[in-house]
């Protein structure tokens, strides 16, 4: 795995984030003083959008060892674009049949499920190394944060997120509480496979399951507690 | 008059609603600042609002808390689960 790529690209990224700050500056200014200004919002965008892409271009190149660092550019230029596009598009303003909290936890669960479930379908296919639990993390992060970011753009696009009321925090409460109760309970079972000095592989994978089966745990109580309880 | 089963906490908030000229659930919600789907949990019961909630609510219909949310105390040993 290679590191070099996080200062040029941290770099770039604060170079194109001061560029939007300034021209966002600009266009506020110019709102401030009754002129037009959508050009510089745009400019400001794209801006954002290339420096933003240095961050899924770091981390494919951290995964496939510097060969497809190219990979995240045109990933993180769709994200960063419809994020920008989610600012300014006229969205509709009547009542939506869910909030964007349950919709977010609702695609949530759907990318788990269909990452961990490809990814696990794969790995039990080979012996469990602590290499490939390695690889598994972060590719399966990279999947995960793209697919995320994606796919809550788009929801933001679609209808204006609400703002968070005590329901939400109270559902959110509720359902970090179930998340946590399972990660401690795998917690003493993994220390059980330590105890019986299972390999190291095993140990690794089995954490990253707990992670993620607390995490489902915590999003599906969240969708439970919408709907039914709370 | 909403209650759900295990609630002892019931409110008028459907009816207050027709009588302030079929005040949708949106319009509840931007006025006491939640989501609509928050106002449609309260409405059936399925979530007691904190006291502020409660309060706003009251005053969006200009009346009293007690015309909007009514307590049924319990039976003796027939205390619903918190």
């Amino acid at each position: 795995m290679q590191f070099g790529f996080i200062i040029p690209a941290a770099i770039w990224l604060g170079a194109f984030v001061a560029l939007a700050v300034v021209l966002l500056q600009a266009s506020r200014k110019a709102g401030r003083e009754g002129r037009k200004s959508r050009h510089l919002m745009w400019l400001a965008g794209a801006a954002l959008a290339l420096g933003g892409a240095a961050i899924p271009a770091a981390i494919q190149f951290m995964a496939t060892d510097g060969k497809m660092w190219w990979a995240g550019v045109p990933l993180g230029l769709v994200a960063l674009a419809l994020g920008f596009q989610s600012i300014r598009v006229e969205r509709p303003k009547g009542p939506a049949l869910a909030t964007f909290r349950e919709k977010s936890a609702a695609v949530s669960v759907a990318a788990i499920l269909l990452i961990y479930g490809w990814a696990t379908a794969g790995v039990l296919q080979a012996p469990l190394e602590l290499a490939g639990a390695f690889g598994f993390l972060v590719g399966t992060t990279v999947m995960m944060i793209i697919v995320m970011a994606l796919s809550h753009t788009v929801l933001a696009i679609l209808r204006e997120p609400e703002k968070e009321d005590e329901r939400d925090k109270l559902v959110g409460w509720r359902s970090t509480r179930n998340g946590y109760v399972v990660m401690t309970s795998g917690v003493w079972g993994v220390l059980a496979l330590v105890f019986a000095q299972a390999p190291l592989g095993v140990l690794a994978y089995a954490l990253l399951g707990l992670f993620v089966l607390a995490e489902l745990v915590r999003l599906a109580s969240e969708l439970v507690y919408y709907r039914l309880a709370v | 008059m909403t209650q759900a089963s295990s609630n002892r906490v019931t409110n008028s908030i459907r009816t207050l609603r027709f009588m302030k000229g079929e005040m949708t659930q949106q319009e509840l919600a931007d006025r006491i600042d939640v989501t609509r789907q928050t106002v449609v949990a309260i409405e059936q019961g399925r979530y007691a609002p904190s006291l502020e909630i409660a309060f706003r609510i009251a005053e969006v219909f200009q009346c009293k808390m007690e015309e909007v949310f009514q307590y049924q105390p319990a039976e003796k040993g027939k205390r619903g689960k918190k």
